[in-house]
């Protein structure tokens, strides 16, 4: 009986299956098909002939090498302080955008917060090791002023994983609050005149008005960042490591990168992607489904 | 009569606080890929003006007989790029969003899947091989046709559309593909707009992949002849691959400037398009619709 | 509607437009032989490939040579590899089964040779012609160990260079090449730093590994395993030589006599601290790197700056360092799947033989060299441009003699050749097992990061005994008792 109903509905909305074909066929061929790959993880990669299977052997491996638990509690500190701090940044910045009459200041100040986006982290690392040089970098130039003496951030392994944290914000603050900015551009303007006419403050429009209608944007950005929890930025941290702080950046990515990837090594590499993306598929659709039970706000 | 808002005035100073913060270590660069090259040492990290003036840097870069044309490569694969990804992701986007269909539950889990599971080079390398698209422009543009992260912003964006106006249309008898087109594509301009812009700096900027992937040198588009550049400061390649490039002359050079003026070379195009973007953050392209 | 349909139709000519492009201007399988009759061999080499011009001529003039003296019927097709990414993109090439006739290698070559992939050379080189008499020593006890890289250049090791000039303005210079031990040199760095010839004695990019060079066989670190005084071996980071030259160094780090950024100085930017002056010795390889660093300081800083080569520190013993013997760092491999094995080796041959050579080492007539009453004279675009592809021996036998006034090297670079030929002496490592890579990862990357906090002043130098218990429990214990078995 519900097999006919299910029949007659896909029957009658023909259209959509049509409409999302194309979308569909990229990802069974781009996607579907080398995840199905991934089974190169329980396999021994043979250039010539057929891959021998070996089980659980690379995910032993992996889990039993010595730096494993160093490197994913990097991963794990380092992306939590990237959340706690970076996330919230982009949405208070396009609610002060947001604050700015349109007009000259406020696209000069758009245009140039998106800037640094464009730049790759080889660049960006440069920039930020010349900022923070401890003799002649701007950074500590801003300390001495105040009295305060010259700081090594970079071989410093109390401060880098903040150095991390500030150099991504300072290249993506900009950048990620313009889906803030578009998602605040389709709030129904005669909500601000009508709250102005209460006598409301500025703030109190951007508490009652603004928020409330991002939440939903907020909440999706948040899950799906999730899933990316593991990753924690390897171009990022590639380019800023150096031998004194390895011990508290090195993260799963990096690790693999020198053990796994450097060497061919790519059932290990695969071993640690299947890991990565395994926790992360649990992260989104775990915060997903709860946070849709409790506020009704998800993903989709 | 506007009243002076302490509040927006905070607001304002903290805004120019932050792009300066940004712009100064930008214009740095600049200020170093035009300064002179044997006065480099005299300028500091935060300086911004150029100490001497000097189009050295950019003469070398031009005079690459690839250059020109990596830039046409590029301008190509990023619209070319974007307009598939916009069409792909919108249409899936709509779909999956405004509508109800058997098994769509299960897509949406196996989107989620796809989105954190990043299999191995080697596995995506063999996937072209089989596909023939090695040394193909299809091949970069086709690896990450739809961005899983975007669609789900872009369906977010579809979402908040109000029900209204697509009950309206239904009941006007429209189809799904007319609401599609008619309704939902021109109320979402901000979120096509966003869209655009990522995909187009992602297309931009690609690296990696076209490096794998692009073995004829006459296809690599501009970030790649560039890093060629001043990868390895070899004085070999640099003698070898501009004309006029004499063992003199290389002497006086400062990699590091040169270095910069790759970096600018790269940017400059993208900040052409920022004023197209940015006519579609105006207020005005959301108003009307529907009365409520 | 129409502004949709537009877009549309721009996205599915581009499809098009895209997809065709892919089909007919994909690389066809190239065939073995070509229409008239020409063996076609595959090469990979890191920075060669059809779009640079230079590897062009290069590879067509070595098509010419092979067919004039060996009457070889070759066509080259080089493989492209962009620059920079030569590692990931030749074991992508690799493993997706596309393998060249020859192919350079800088490393992961063991997984490919563990394959079956790499053909074993040690018979070729038996049966060869010239090949098998230009072989250095190194070469001989690598090819035994692993007979699948062949690499016939001088070794490689990093020397101390500084300006002559600088050298004759200081009284502690003398002291310094006679007698090099680790204070001379100390004294040597602080009088530069104190008469303002540089910011500071020397630099290194990254880590120590350059400054080893200088100073590790004075203080007892003669080699990988280094005699226990108990009939065993200790591995050299955790031994007691090791703790006296950490102590050395954060002494000089100290006094600034060590760049206090060396941590985070690039290479780009360490080299260019050297032509600015800011550091007073560089440490480079030897050979052509010394040649590149003394042609660019004397184009910035003048005639007077032509380069010195400092002597390595002196002490319990001396030399720049114990020469690895286990495999090959880098070389050329034959493939042993190719159907031309044959002649991918006659062409290595040939190119050891004085015709090729000749090729190789000094270029195109005219252009990299003249010929002048009998004898090659080399032109500024040779020393300016010009590098040897293939082999590089000791004693170079050409047709015609080489003028005595334009020598291969730059007196710098062959002084830093003959320097490092002097004091070689083999090392004793061994190739760690597979079982063992991620542990040794960590053990090394312990030792990395303790020196690190030791020379820059973070740690003292007491916590190089908590560093060296911490070693052996990582793994040490396991990797000692391995030394002990294997290290003869």
């Amino acid at each position: 009986m519900r097999m006919k109903s299910r029949l007659k509905r896909i029957r009658k909305d023909w259209i959509l299956y049509v409409m999302l074909l194309p979308g569909m066929l990229y990802f069974v061929i781009f996607h579907i098909i080398p995840i199905i790959n991934m089974k190169l993880a329980f396999q021994d990669y043979r250039i010539i002939g057929e891959n021998v299977w070996v089980g659980m052997k690379h995910f032993q491996q992996l889990f039993s090498s010595p730096a494993f638990k160093d490197v994913l509690m990097n991963t794990v500190i380092i992306s939590t302080m990237k959340i706690i701090f970076i996330f919230p940044i982009p949405i208070l910045v396009s609610l002060l955008v947001n604050e700015l009459r349109f007009g000259p200041f406020r696209k000069y100040v758009q245009s140039v917060s998106y800037l640094p986006h464009f730049l790759s982290w080889v660049v960006i690392a440069g920039i930020w090791i010349t900022l923070l040089d401890p003799v002649d970098g701007g950074v500590n130039a801003i300390r001495n002023f105040f009295q305060l003496p010259s700081l090594d951030y970079m071989t410093s392994k109390e401060h880098i994983r903040w150095v991390l944290v500030y150099s991504e914000m300072w290249r993506s603050a900009g950048w990620d609050s313009i889906l803030y900015l578009a998602a605040i551009l389709k709030i129904n303007p005669s909500l601000y005149e009508a709250a102005r006419i209460d006598g409301a403050s500025t703030l109190q429009q951007m508490r009652y008005i603004t928020i409330p209608a991002l939440m939903s944007t907020v909440v999706t950005l948040f899950i799906l960042n999730l899933g990316f929890f593991m990753s924690a930025g390897f171009d990022q941290v590639f380019n800023l490591m150096n031998d004194s702080v390895l011990s508290v950046i090195d993260i799963l990515d990096t690790y693999v990168y020198r053990i796994g990837i450097l060497n061919g090594q790519y059932s290990y590499a695969t071993a640690a992607s299947l890991f990565k993306g395994a926790i992360g598929l649990v992260l989104i659709l775990g915060t997903h489904f709860l946070s849709k039970r409790l506020t009704g706000k998800g993903v989709w | 009569m506007r009243q002076f808002n302490m509040t927006k005035a905070i607001i304002q100073f903290i805004l120019f606080f932050i792009t300066l913060a940004v712009l100064i270590p930008l214009l740095n660069i600049l200020a170093l890929s035009l300064t002179e090259p044997a006065r480099v040492n005299e300028l500091s990290g935060l300086g911004v003006l150029p100490k001497g003036f000097s189009l050295i840097n950019y003469e070398i870069i031009m005079s690459n007989p690839l250059i020109i044309k990596s830039i046409f490569n590029s301008v190509f694969i990023t619209i070319v790029g974007t307009c598939l990804n916009l069409f792909l992701t919108a249409i899936t986007a709509y779909v999956l969003a405004r509508t109800e269909f058997v098994g769509k539950r299960i897509v949406l889990v196996v989107l989620i899947a796809i989105m954190v599971f990043e299999p191995s080079m080697i596995t995506e390398y063999l996937l072209m091989k089989d596909l023939h698209l090695l040394n193909s422009y299809a091949a970069v543009i086709l690896y990450k046709a739809i961005n899983v992260y975007y669609l789900f912003i872009l369906m977010r964006f579809f979402q908040e559309v109000p029900n209204s106006i697509l009950e309206a249309a239904k009941i006007d008898g429209a189809g799904h593909f007319r609401i599609f087109t008619k309704i939902m594509l021109p109320l979402s301009k901000p979120a096509l707009a966003t869209l655009a812009l990522f995909y187009g700096v992602y297309h931009w900027n690609e690296y990696f992949r076209a490096t794998i992937y692009l073995s004829d040198p006459n296809k690599w588009p501009l970030q790649v002849v560039l890093r060629q550049f001043v990868v390895t400061q070899d004085n070999t390649t640099l003698l070898q691959g501009v004309e006029g490039m004499t063992p003199e002359l290389l002497a006086t050079l400062d990699f590091g400037s040169l270095q910069s003026a790759t970096i600018v070379v790269a940017v400059i195009p993208m900040l052409l398009l920022y004023p197209l973007i940015l006519k579609y953050f105006t207020k005005g392209t959301m108003v009307g619709g529907v009365k409520e | 509607m129409k502004k949709f349909s537009w877009l549309l139709l721009v996205v599915l000519l581009a499809v098009f437009l895209v997809a065709c492009s892919g089909k007919t201007e994909e690389e066809a399988v190239e065939p073995e032989v070509t229409e008239d009759g020409k063996t076609v061999i595959t090469i990979a080499y890191k920075d060669d490939g059809p779009s640079n011009e230079a590897s062009v001529k290069y590879f067509d003039a070595l098509e010419a040579a092979l067919k004039e003296y060996r009457d070889l019927d070759v066509e080259f097709n080089i493989v492209e590899i962009a620059q920079g990414d030569y590692a990931e993109k030749l074991n992508l090439l690799l493993y997706s089964g596309e393998i060249p006739d020859i192919i350079y290698f800088q490393g992961s070559d063991e997984q490919i040779a563990a394959q079956g992939l790499l053909e074993d050379l040690t018979p070729y080189i038996e049966g060869s012609e010239y090949l098998k008499d230009i072989l250095y020593e190194h070469n001989v006890t690598r090819l035994e160990n692993y007979p699948y890289l062949l690499w016939v250049k001088p070794i490689n090791h990093k020397v101390p260079v500084v300006r002559t000039d600088f050298l004759g303005q200081l009284s502690t210079s003398e002291s310094l090449l006679t007698d090099p031990t680790p204070e001379n040199y100390k004294a040597f760095f602080q009088e530069m730093v104190d008469k303002g010839l540089s910011d500071y004695g020397v630099t290194v990019a990254g880590d120590i590994a350059e400054l080893d060079f200088i100073f590790n066989m004075a203080f007892g670190v003669t080699s990988t395993w280094l005699d226990d005084g108990n009939g065993g071996y200790v591995y050299k980071k955790v031994s007691d030589a090791e703790k006296e030259k950490l102590a050395f160094y954060a002494d000089l780090y100290a006094a600034g006599l060590l760049d206090n950024q060396y941590l985070t100085k690039q290479w780009d930017v360490k080299e260019d601290d050297f032509y600015n002056n800011k550091a007073g010795v560089i440490v480079g390889t030897n050979g052509k790197v010394i040649d590149l660093y003394n042609s660019r300081t004397v184009a910035v800083n003048g005639e007077s700056a032509e380069l010195t080569v400092l002597p390595s520190a002196k002490g319990v013993s001396s030399g720049y360092a114990a020469t690895s013997v286990t495999k090959e760092p880098r070389g050329l491999a034959i493939s042993s799947q190719s159907p031309n094995k044959n002649i991918a080796f006659e062409i290595l041959d040939f190119l050891a033989s004085p015709e090729g050579m000749k090729l190789d080492l000094i270029g195109y007539e005219g252009e990299q060299y003249n010929i002048e009453n009998g004898e090659i004279v080399l032109t500024d675009k040779f020393y300016a441009e010009w590098f040897s592809r293939f082999w590089e021996p000791q004693a170079v036998k050409l047709d015609t003699p080489l003028s005595s006034k334009t020598p291969l090297l730059s007196p710098p670079g062959q002084a830093s050749t003959d320097a490092v030929v002097d004091t070689y002496v083999a090392d004793n490592d061994f190739t760690i097992p597979e079982e063992y890579i991620s542990q040794w990862d960590a053990m090394e990357n312990l030792y990395k990061e303790y020196a690190a906090d030791i020379i820059t002043g973070k740690i003292s130098i007491d916590e190089f005994d908590t560093f060296v218990k911490e070693w052996y429990a990582a793994g040490g214990e396991d990797i000692t008792k391995l030394a002990n078995e294997t290290v003869k």
